[in-house]
């Protein structure tokens, strides 16, 4: 695949309407699956999605997060291909990762078994994220394995692209909460779309699928 | 090679645990590693499912991966630090075996089945464990054991971690501690902000802060607390060590005070040693002044001695001139008279020095005092041609006083004026009442007192021109004897002078007593009507003393007989009935006291006045004497006038009975 | 009989979808959108709907609060709630209210089994 020219893909009310529809679906999958690793109940809500420049992304994560962030480093391939990151912002993700495995161990623990916990959390995440946008859109998607980077956010969109590298970031905010532990926080998730074009394309069939042309 | 043996030769070879699921979730392929770890052949296992060849293990995690991969193409990675026994697996030894897995799909939309790898961790969980456990032994070594309190706080202030030194000292266990914001425990809660950022800001420890921590019975005890911040790479933590120094303070405190309290002492003892250096000072001038005194004292009672012995020498020659005779007797009884003041003086000092001078206070007038002190300085006064003013009241002041005393007091007052007066001086004494008391003045236009000597002048020895003293023949004594004689009736006395040359002002306060009565025995002027006639017996072992006076006594009208010793002297009392007896204390065969005794024994001898001559006045000896049975007690050498006064002044009062 | 059905829900795609279905089970029912809780209640208001579809993830005020709203404004209302996230804590908060609970995406089976069971309710209020 060609890298291909964006920022001039624009999609349609209803197309972005619709990503936000399948992006909330998605995550709400995956509170649902971290609940069952949790044993208690998770909410992830999505208070923002947005496509942005990648200098702009950059620009939005710094303003949020200056230090250094933790993050789940996932590629996908198929129709869209691109890269999910899923980052943790310092304190909050600790926070969790003591909900994930239980206070009963002492902080030095907790430390260690961070970046596994982080690896699976986003694994869980962002697999189903993307398993639901992709089965939504019809479309087969294979995820690469987890990995965990720790970094500046500037260091997070420089990172070699993959083999069809893109401009545009898909930027969603998902605030969760495990309310017995009155946890909350924010993840942000990025998703390098270098065919965006494609995933418009995927997003047309599933409005046609869905109801054919606009109604009210 | 043919593809399928390769196949299964690399299935057989890998070091991982594979496992082929189909579309249906059923067991494709197991390989060789799977069979070893397992213990389940390919044949037992084939078509089953996962869940099936593994019963009972906790494996929902692996189930739920398999879905997400044949359904949404998602990879998993299940670790074994997250999952501790996802599937029961051992080693080749028999020891559990410690795994990865990780799930991903067949391609294929949908996936034509999932792979499952099985990833042996053991070794390097086992040393990362055992690393892991040395690093913590040690580190708990030191964290635990640390006597002061080691907190870890998190970059939002709450603590993650606290030794055991945190629960003894803070009385909090450690629940209450871990999990909860470090600046409640601080006070005030609104300091810690402060100083959590300083401390946390820098990179190297700060100097240590003192802060108060509320324990958790209450108590509010202060630490040390220094801190240094640490980072895994993401996140920021604080190490905090706290050191209980409340004891310290309080020693600190103690110290502190200990200190102020020894310099305190320091500046006491300071001032106790000048205290001491100044009394030191004046006790050795004391002394010097007395040693001065002595030497004067020793020279003046040598003075008279040499005129006395020519005197005696000129009588013996001259015994037909009578003029001669006269002359020279009168100068031997001046002579004697000095002696007499000089050693009435000295024991005075000795009095004034044991405190023991005694007052025989009686209601008198104060003009008659005053005259009777002229009389006595008289001699000096002419002797230095001043003029004497004498400026008293019209009316009667009565005081109740040691008439005695009293003159010696204004005598001394007078003698003085007229001794630091150069010749044709003007001395006044004057006397006013006010209010409650009598003020005395004795002014003289003489040489004056320089300021600094105004209070001096009354210490004993004190002589403020000492060549002038001596000249007059003095001993210094004088105005500290006025001083003790006049504060001894409850008065007071100042000198005023307006500098040398100026002349000096006495000032003499005496209280009067309310009562103006003038009742009771009045003191005898010297122009007195003339005594009655008594019968006086006189008893001394020096036949001439008692001849002597037995002689004057009958020049003054008196009938008298002299006895020689105790015996005799009550022999002749028991003829002779006298109204008086003098008797010598020291006699042979019956002493004065003995005497006395045998005489109040005698009905006849309890209303006689018995009166002592000693050559002690102590005050031992007038109680021996007043116990013996004696009214009155004289010192030697008597003085005629005074007997006549005393006989007078007795003949004319009620007096004490004795008792038989 | 037909029936009003107020489905609610901020995604048009979510909409769209539940129609579909709709379309396939009752197509001549009558339906009325809202993309906002707000929305929604101004409809009830105007419209009087007899069964609600709601959406639990909405931005606001989320799906089982505007439940308890139409609860309390029309007792005998079925209402379904929709969502991807069928936690149990959700389900049971569902149920309290006397909800049901539909797992997003809404398939055609589900969506049947729910009104099946609205308008035997509606039916048994009536008689």
């Amino acid at each position: 695949m060609t890298a291909e020219a964006y920022g001039d893909v624009a999609l349609s009310d209803l197309e972005f309407d619709s990503l936000t529809e399948l992006v909330n679906l998605g995550v709400s999958r995956a509170a649902s699956n971290l609940a069952l690793m949790v044993r208690e109940e998770v909410v992830l809500t999505v208070p923002k999605v947005a496509l942005l420049s990648r200098n702009d992304a950059i620009r939005t994560l710094g303003e949020r997060a200056a230090k250094s962030l933790v993050a789940v480093h996932q590629t996908f391939e198929g129709a869209i291909v691109g890269r999910a990151l899923l980052i943790f912002p310092e304190e909050k993700s600790l926070e969790l990762v003591r909900s994930l495995v239980g206070s009963e161990l002492s902080n030095e623990e907790i430390i260690e078994l961070e970046q596994e916990a982080l690896a699976e959390t986003g694994n869980v995440i962002l697999n189903s994220c993307l398993a639901t946008i992709a089965n939504s859109l019809q479309s087969s998607l294979k995820m690469s394995l987890p990995e965990v980077l720790r970094g500046e956010s500037a260091r997070f969109f420089s990172l070699p692209p993959p083999p069809a590298g893109g401009t545009t970031v898909m930027f969603i905010y998902i605030d969760f909460l495990v309310r017995r532990r009155n946890i909350e926080g924010y993840i942000a998730m990025m998703m390098d779309l270098p065919s965006l074009t494609a995933l418009q394309s995927l997003l047309q069939d599933l409005i046609r699928r869905t109801g054919g042309p606009v109604s009210g | 090679m043919p593809q399928v043996d390769l196949e299964q030769s690399i299935l057989d070879g890998i070091a991982v645990g594979l496992i082929v699921l189909a579309a249906d979730k059923t067991i494709a392929r197991w390989n060789t590693w799977m069979v070893a770890a397992s213990n389940r052949s390919f044949g037992a296992v084939e078509g089953k499912t996962i869940a099936e060849v593994f019963q009972g293990a906790r494996i929902d995690a692996v189930e739920r991966a398999i879905d997400f991969a044949l359904t949404g193409g998602a990879s998993t990675l299940l670790t074994n630090a997250m999952h501790p026994e996802l599937l029961p697996l051992s080693t080749l030894a028999g020891q559990p075996l410690l795994h990865d897995v990780v799930i991903s799909p067949l391609p294929g939309a949908p996936s034509s089945g999932c792979l499952l790898q099985i990833i042996d961790v053991t070794e390097a969980t086992r040393r990362e464990r055992f690393l892991r456990d040395r690093q913590n032994a040690r580190y708990y070594a030191l964290v635990e054991s640390a006597p002061d309190v080691i907190l870890n706080v998190d970059s939002e202030g709450v603590i993650r971690l606290a030794n055991a030194a945190a629960s003894r000292h803070f009385g909090y266990s450690a629940e209450e501690l871990v999990g909860h914001k470090a600046a409640q425990f601080f006070e005030p809660e609104s300091a810690w902000p402060d100083i959590w950022r300083s401390v946390a800001t820098s990179s190297v420890a700060e100097a240590p802060v003192e802060v108060p921590v509320r324990l958790k019975d209450g108590g509010l005890r202060h630490f040390e607390l220094s801190a240094a911040p640490w980072t895994d790479g993401t996140r920021t933590f604080t190490t905090a060590i706290l050191r209980d120094i409340e004891n310290r303070r309080a020693a600190e405190a103690v110290l502190r005070e200990s200190e102020r309290q020894s310099r305190a002492n320091e500046r006491a003892m300071a001032e106790l040693n000048e205290a001491l250096r100044e009394s030191t000072d004046q006790l050795r001038a004391m002394d010097r002044r007395k040693n001065e005194f002595l030497a004067t004292l020793a020279h003046e009672l040598r003075n008279p001695l040499a005129p006395l012995r020519n005197g005696l020498q000129l009588l013996k020659i001259a015994k037909d001139d009578v003029a001669l005779s006269e002359r020279t007797r009168h100068m031997m009884d001046v002579q004697v008279g000095h002696m007499v003041r000089l050693i009435d003086d000295l024991l005075d000092v000795s009095r004034i020095s044991n405190d023991r001078i005694a007052l025989t206070k009686e209601v008198t007038s104060l003009d008659r005092i005053i005259r009777q002190a002229v009389v006595t300085s008289n001699p000096l006064i002419h002797g230095q041609q001043h003029t004497l003013t004498i400026d008293l009241p019209p009316h009667e002041i009565a005081l109740e006083v040691d008439a005695v005393r009293m003159t010696q007091v204004f005598a001394n007052l007078l003698n003085n004026a007229a001794k630091y007066t150069p010749a044709h001086g003007s001395i006044t004494i004057t006397a006013e009442e006010r209010d409650d008391s009598v003020i005395v003045r004795v002014i003289d236009n003489g040489i004056g007192i320089p300021r600094e000597s105004l209070r001096q002048v009354f210490e004993m020895f004190m002589q403020v021109d000492q060549s002038l003293e001596r000249a007059q023949g003095g001993l210094g004594i004088g105005l500290s004897l006025v001083k003790r004689l006049v504060e001894m009736h409850g008065g007071t006395v100042e000198a005023n002078s307006r500098g040398p040359g100026m002349g000096s002002e006495f000032v003499v306060r005496l209280p009067v007593p309310k009562r103006s009565v003038m009742a009771g025995p009045a003191g005898e002027p010297s122009a007195a009507p003339a005594p009655m006639a008594q019968r006086i017996l006189v008893a001394d072992d020096n036949k001439d003393a008692a001849a002597t006076l037995a002689l004057l006594l009958k020049l003054l009208g008196h009938e008298t007989r002299t006895a020689n010793d105790g015996i005799e002297a009550v022999e002749i009392a028991c003829q002779f009935r006298p109204e008086v007896v003098l008797l010598d204390i020291g006699m042979p065969r019956l002493n004065g006291y003995d005497t006395a005794r045998r005489l109040r024994q005698e009905t006849w001898g309890r209303d006689l006045l018995l009166v002592a001559l000693t050559g002690w006045g102590q005050e031992a000896d007038r109680l021996k004497s007043s116990g013996a049975g004696f009214d009155l007690h004289l010192v030697k050498p008597i003085n005629v006038a005074e007997i006549q006064r005393l006989i007078v002044r007795s003949r004319s009062s009620p007096r004490t009975r004795h008792p038989a | 009989m037909i029936y009003k059905l107020l489905i609610v829900d901020d995604s048009k795609l979510a909409r769209m979808a539940i129609v579909k279905e709709l379309n396939a089970c009752y197509p001549d029912w009558q339906r009325i959108e809202a993309g906002s809780a707000a929305d929604a209640l101004r409809a009830v208001e105007q419209e009087q709907p007899q069964i609600a579809l709601v959406d639990f993830n909405m931005p606001n005020r989320d799906g089982l609060d505007l439940a308890a709203d139409l609860r309390a404004l029309t007792p005998n209302m079925p209402i379904g709630i929709v969502s991807a996230n069928h936690q149990q804590e959700v389900v049971d908060r569902a149920r309290a209210l006397g909800a049901s609970f539909l797992p997003k995406p809404v398939t055609e089976k589900s969506l049947r089994e729910f009104l099946t069971s609205a308008t035997k309710q509606l039916q048994g209020a009536a008689s």
